[in-house]
């Protein structure tokens, strides 16, 4: 049996209801039915006690005057009365004197009972016969109770039948009006449970109620918005909490990510001034090493001529170096600019393997070259171009042993191929994805077999793609060689992109008329540049005038005005824009229009669109090709002479 | 008590000479009773005389029997007492008079007009005048009643009396 505290709330409003209607109604029947049995029986005694006094009275004449029939004739009357079991009457001497019995009903006892018994099945009277004081007998009397009994079975079935309609009335009634009190409850407990079990905090009970009920839903929906927004704010200030670790780890790992980039960068760049300052030196060291011999009067016309070619080809290559070094600063600040126009490949491979067909007949190295499109025509900046073939063909020889093979093919398919394969040792594996890569060399250490800066691959693929073609490097095995794959797009004339400036042929021999008759001033603090320009000028059959400062150029030009100024930029005292800027405050006629060259080692886009602000008409910058300069001259003379004429 | 009594009559009618109570026939001890009886069952008009008298005519037939039977009783609140009478008297509240007395008439004349209520034993007794005549039905004592000469007398004779007499109507014969 369950305890009333842990039953449900149906049950316990059910039974609420239930319990005072029975126990109210099972009291006031049961006090009822009491209540009539006390009437009954008083009512009873009273009757029977009347009956026991009227009929004795009668019957004391009968004793008395000793007429026993007459007895028996008084107590026939008690027929009318259906209750009376029997009655009887005693004379003085306690013998049965008179008798009255119902039919089915036992006699008299033989003599009157004591005293009046109001017994369960029966009431029993005695009463003496007396008349005016005297006793002259004794009446008894039996009254049956069964009648009672009957009434009292008969009422209890009543009450209970009453009781059960009550019941099942009050039932129907509280099964109606409980529902106002469960539902709501039920409602309650039924979304605190899912809610418990779903953990899903929109749930809300429902209450239409204004009562204390409707209140407690209130309060519990009131409760769960806000646990609702609670745990909303929670999560979300979890998730923020987490993309904000998520957000200071990723910062952390870029952090270390970049230092240890940076650590790499710096460890390449050390290697790299190395590198350079080996390279740089390592010529600067032949130079000055012969041109000290050459000082030396004791040196003979063989050894002079030795000397000067040593200089000479160190000077190139620390030349180149430097080039190389401008490049790749033009690459990484991305102002490479390519000098387009038409070009033949197969011309260019051509005089690229002229070039380095010395270097590798000095190692004995078979050189094959095949060509299979003559011409192969496309757009392209030829030098850029020859400076990745030579660079790759460069590498070709330096790697490969003496004895060796270097084959070198161009091949039409889509666009143009230039493949260089050699017989090398090759590359390794782990190196093969960083030999495009700026500063890098497979070997860097100071003990190295092969010198060079490592940029020659860099700028080469660089180059390549601002063509919009691919380079590829493999490498199948050590010791199997290595094989450089260029792809060229075939670009047909015409769709050269505009703007884009279209240098002239330039030509190797040197035409000694070529600036007959052209005055040249150049104005340059070191003497040395003053000395290589005006030989070089010289050669082409220019007049050149040198001066080593500003005041010295200006009163040059107040003596007579050139055809053509060169000047170098960075002077002391005065530099070659406050030259320019003099000159150009000057009239035509006394030098105003003259046309200027900044010759600089100032070789920046900066430096040359400063250069142009000022009035310079071109820049070349140092180390200069001395056709270049002369070239150069030679059309600044013919489009000012244009427009003079 | 009514016993003890009659055990006392018993014993003082040994001394005196008179009849014992055992010589006395069953016959009379009843109707001595039955006369002691009658005065409960009849209401007189005038109570204030301090006793009611039961007179016996002539011959007393029952001995001490009766005398023994009232002796101390009171019946209305009063005593009761019982004489021999040998001429009519106004002073009797009852009058017995056994069939032996002679001049039974002349004793009812004496009594009429008062309120002496009049008991014999004669066969014709009630309708000569007399209130209550005793007679036989077999063994048992019964009575009859002129209830007409009673009220004549003014004498109040109970229902319940009458219910157990044999009534006998004289009036008509009055007339």
């Amino acid at each position: 049996m369950t305890p009333f505290r842990d039953l449900p709330i149906r049950r316990k409003l059910r039974l609420l209801t239930l319990a005072p209607t029975v126990t109210a109604l099972l009291l006031a029947s049961t006090g009822f039915l009491i209540w009539d049995i006390v009437i009954q029986r008083r009512e009873i005694r009273e009757d029977v006690r009347a009956e026991a006094q009227v009929l004795p009275e009668n019957m004391a004449a009968s004793i008395t005057f000793e007429r026993p029939d007459e007895v028996d004739e008084m107590l026939a009357v008690l027929e009318i009365r259906p209750h009376v079991r029997h009655a009887c009457v005693y004379n003085l001497k306690g013998a049965l004197y008179g008798r009255y019995a119902r039919q089915g009903e036992l006699g008299c006892p033989a003599a009157a009972p004591p005293r009046n018994a109001f017994g369960w099945n029966t009431y029993e009277v005695v009463a003496d016969i007396t008349y005016d004081a005297e006793k002259a007998g004794v009446f008894y009397l039996s009254r049956d109770l069964r009648d009672v009994h009957r009434r009292l079975v008969v009422g209890s079935a009543t009450i209970v039948s009453l009781l059960l309609v009550a019941v099942a009335a009050a039932l129907a009634l509280a099964q109606r009006m409980q529902r106002s009190i469960s539902e709501p409850l039920l409602d309650l407990a039924d979304t605190a449970r899912r809610v418990s079990a779903s953990r899903d905090y929109s749930i809300r009970a429902n209450s239409l109620a204004r009562d204390e009920i409707g209140i407690v839903v209130r309060a519990f929906n009131e409760m769960l918005d806000h646990i609702a927004d609670r745990t909303a704010e929670l999560s979300k200030a979890n998730t923020e909490l987490r993309h904000e670790v998520d957000e200071r780890k990723r910062v952390e790992r870029d952090r270390v990510a970049a230092l240890e980039r940076e650590r790499e960068a710096n460890r390449l760049k050390d290697e790299f001034l190395a590198t350079l300052s080996h390279e740089l030196r390592t010529p600067m060291n032949a130079v000055l090493g012969w041109a000290r011999v050459l000082r030396s009067t004791s040196a003979d016309e063989a050894t002079r001529e030795r000397g000067l070619e040593s200089i000479e080809r160190n000077a190139r290559a620390q030349a180149r170096l430097i080039e190389d070094l401008l490049e790749v600063s033009r690459i990484v600040t991305g102002k490479l600019r390519l000098q387009v126009r038409e070009i033949d490949l197969a011309a260019i491979v051509d005089t690229t393997v002229d070039i380095v067909k010395p270097a590798a007949l000095a190692k004995r190295l078979r050189l094959t070259v095949q060509i299979d499109v003559r011409p192969a025509l496309t757009l392209g900046d030829p030098d850029r171009l020859q400076q990745v073939i030579w660079n790759l063909l460069s590498n070709a020889v330096k790697f490969t042993p003496p004895d060796g093979a270097v084959v070198v093919e161009l091949t039409r398919k889509d666009g143009y191929v230039l493949t260089v394969q050699d017989s090398g040792p090759g590359i390794e594996a782990k190196f093969l994805p960083y030999v495009f890569d700026a500063f890098r060399q497979a070997d860097a250490s100071a003990t190295r077999e092969h010198g060079g800066l490592g940029l020659g691959l860099a700028i080469a693929k660089q180059l390549v793609e601002a063509h919009g073609g691919t380079i590829e490097a493999e490498s199948a095995e050590s010791d199997r060689g290595a094989r450089f794959e260029v792809f060229l797009p075939s670009v047909v004339e015409g769709s050269q992109p505009p703007g884009v400036a279209v240098e002239v042929p330039r030509f190797d021999t040197v035409d000694s008329s070529l600036l007959t008759g052209v005055d040249v001033l150049v104005v340059d603090d070191d003497e040395d540049a003053r000395l290589l320009l005006q030989m070089t000028l010289s050669r082409y059959g220019a007049a050149v005038t040198t001066v080593g400062s500003v005041g010295e150029a200006m009163e040059s030009i107040d003596r007579a005005v050139p055809d053509v100024l060169l000047s170098d930029i960075g002077m002391p005292h005065e530099d070659g824009y406050d030259l320019l800027r003099r000159l150009r405050a000057r009239p035509p006629e006394h030098g105003g229009r003259i046309p200027a060259v900044a010759v600089t080692a100032y070789a920046s886009s900066t430096d040359r669109a400063s250069t142009q602000a000022v009035g310079y008409q071109a820049h070349v910058a140092k180390p200069f090709e001395p056709g270049d300069v002369a070239r150069l001259v030679r059309r600044l003379v013919a489009s000012d002479d244009a427009r003079a004429t | 008590m009514t016993r003890r009594l009659l055990l006392t009559a018993l014993v003082i009618g040994a001394v005196r000479g008179a009849p014992l109570a055992q010589d006395v026939s069953r016959e009379y001890r009843v109707k001595a009773a039955y006369l002691y009886n009658f005065v409960k069952y009849v209401e007189w008009p005038d109570t204030s005389k301090g006793r009611i008298l039961i007179c016996v005519a002539g011959q007393n037939p029952f001995g001490t029997v009766l005398e023994s039977l009232i002796r101390n009783e009171r019946v209305h609140g009063v005593p009761l007492a019982t004489e021999v009478i040998i001429e009519a008297r106004t002073d009797c509240d009852v009058l017995f008079t056994p069939r032996t007395s002679a001049g039974i008439s002349a004793y009812l004349r004496g009594a009429a007009g008062l309120p002496t209520l009049t008991v014999g034993e004669t066969p014709r007794f009630v309708e000569q005048g007399g209130m209550i005549g005793f007679y036989t039905d077999g063994v048992n004592v019964r009575f009859e009643i002129n209830p007409d000469a009673a009220t004549r007398a003014k004498l109040k004779i109970s229902s319940r009396l009458l219910q157990l007499a044999k009534i006998v109507e004289t009036a008509s014969e009055e007339r």
